[in-house]
């Protein structure tokens, strides 16, 4: 099982999304701001990254930019949460280095079913 | 002097007092917020696991203190937020089973109008059915805040009879209601398609005919042209308006030919609509019309044709151009001005 860090400011997302991931066996990582992320991710070298868009300190375009310039990090999947409305961000996101994308509110089979596909391209 | 003793003993004991109060309340704060935390940590496993093991409920609802289900609701409600599809059916179920549906209902009955706010949110996200006839009597709540709650209740639920609702609250009030459904109907995107398209060939109150033809511009509904065609006839210079906005906004350019007689109408607003829409709808046969308009009396339907004319492309910039060396000042200054601003992207 894969060793994800999930990074999201709001509490009862990281705790729904936690549930899931954790239920199918996974290693979950807890980050609640974008600076978080991006420490967690340098000293845990997790599979994939889940990370939101909108985060204090750093948002996640910000992160996933530090985290593709770095070697040591730049080989780590992301998958970005965009809230509805801003399906704009994906581009960003895309052109940024970001291998997927949810939209908030989530379908739980989908957000697995793209965590699945990602880390089994890896 | 004893009276001022005595008065700075009381003073000395009301401070000792308020400070005695002070320090109880906070620790009783303290336990307060760790127990509601201890208690959020017991249930949100289980309200978590509803998603996968609906029967969850029935355990769930042995467990429920009456404080305890203000709790869970929250978590529910939170829970219910981030989700979609099956899993949100599965809230729904929930909240129904668990009572909480019918609860809110009795809230929305209550006298406090903060009470049947917070209902109408609750029972907007809860999407149940079963709300649906008590969200309607609520759209003619005496108070505003519960009136747009209650609305946009109606709206995330998406029932069929919502929608109805939902067109009945526009034909029925008279204040800021019908433009906030507007609002709603369009966050809706096509689910309620038909039903407007159907409604717009009704006789209806024609400041809710004109939202709902502004709808269907904004939602770029092409099946809706042969409604909205005749309306640029209609004896409503707002009608005229809006139905020429939503013609040029759906863009499909064969109506570009319904759309030139009308540049001749006689309110200029009709033709500075008509002639900005001409623009949208990249149908070269607008060109000679548009170029005529040139001249017009009014400064915003020159402007809007000029504009429209260089949005067309070539053919209507090179008529700009020719234009420029026009004899009428009026002509050249404005077709001038259109190519300036086209060149500088404006």
């Amino acid at each position: 099982m894969a060793r994800i860090l999930l990074a999201d400011d709001e509490a009862h997302i990281i705790r729904m999304v936690e549930f899931k991931l954790r239920n199918l066996g996974h290693e979950i990582i807890i980050a609640s701001d974008g600076g978080e992320a991006l420490e967690k991710a340098t000293t845990t070298k997790p599979d994939l990254v889940l990370l939101d868009v909108m985060m204090p300190v750093m948002d996640g375009f910000q992160v996933l930019q530090q985290l593709k310039s770095q070697e040591s990090t730049k080989s780590i999947p992301v998958i970005m949460l965009t809230a509805r409305g801003q399906e704009r961000d994906v581009l960003t996101g895309f052109e940024t280095g970001a291998d997927d994308y949810v939209v908030k509110p989530f379908s739980f089979p989908e957000l697995i079913a793209r965590v699945n596909r990602v880390l089994g391209k890896q | 002097m004893l009276i001022v003793i005595y008065a700075i003993v009381i003073l000395q004991s009301l401070i000792l007092l308020a400070l005695l109060a002070l320090i109880v309340r906070r620790i009783f704060l303290r336990f307060w917020i760790k127990y509601i935390e201890a208690r959020k940590n017991y249930f949100t496993p289980m309200v978590l696991g509803l998603l996968d093991e609906p029967n969850n409920i029935t355990s769930l609802s042995q467990k429920l203190r009456p404080f305890d289900r203000g709790l869970i609701e929250v978590l529910m409600l939170q829970q219910a937020t981030e989700i979609k599809g099956q899993e949100r059916t599965i809230m729904t179920t929930a909240f129904e089973k668990l009572g909480y549906v019918d609860s809110e209902k009795k809230n929305l009955e209550s006298r406090w109008w903060w009470r049947r706010h917070d209902a109408a949110i609750k029972l907007g996200i809860m999407l149940s059915e079963e709300a649906v006839p008590t969200l309607i009597k609520a759209v003619n709540d005496p108070s505003e805040e519960v009136r747009l709650a209650a609305v946009r209740a109606l709206g995330q639920t998406r029932y069929p009879q919502s929608i109805t609702a939902l067109f009945q609250v526009m034909e029925e009030r008279e204040d800021w209601t019908a433009d906030r459904v507007l609002e709603i109907l369009v966050g809706l995107g096509d689910t309620h398609k038909e039903p407007v398209l159907s409604r717009l060939t009704l006789p209806m109150n024609p400041r809710v005919k004109v939202l709902l033809v502004q709808l269907c511009g904004l939602m770029k509904w092409s099946e809706a042209v042969p409604v909205l065609l005749p309306l640029l006839n209609d004896t409503d210079a707002e009608m005229r308006m809006s139905a020429a906005r939503s013609v040029g906004s759906i863009g499909d350019a064969t109506t570009a030919e319904h759309l030139t007689p009308i540049l001749q109408d006689e309110q200029w607003e009709v033709r500075a609509q008509v002639a900005e829409s001409l623009g949208l709808l990249q149908n070269d046969i607008a060109v000679e019309p548009l170029a005529n308009f040139l001249s017009d009396d009014n400064w915003w339907v020159r402007y809007n044709a000029a504009k429209s004319l260089y949005q067309l492309g070539q053919d209507g910039i090179s008529e700009l151009q020719e234009l420029r060396s026009s004899e009428s000042k009026v002509v050249s200054g404005i077709a001038a001005q259109a190519l300036a601003e086209g060149e500088l992207g404006l």
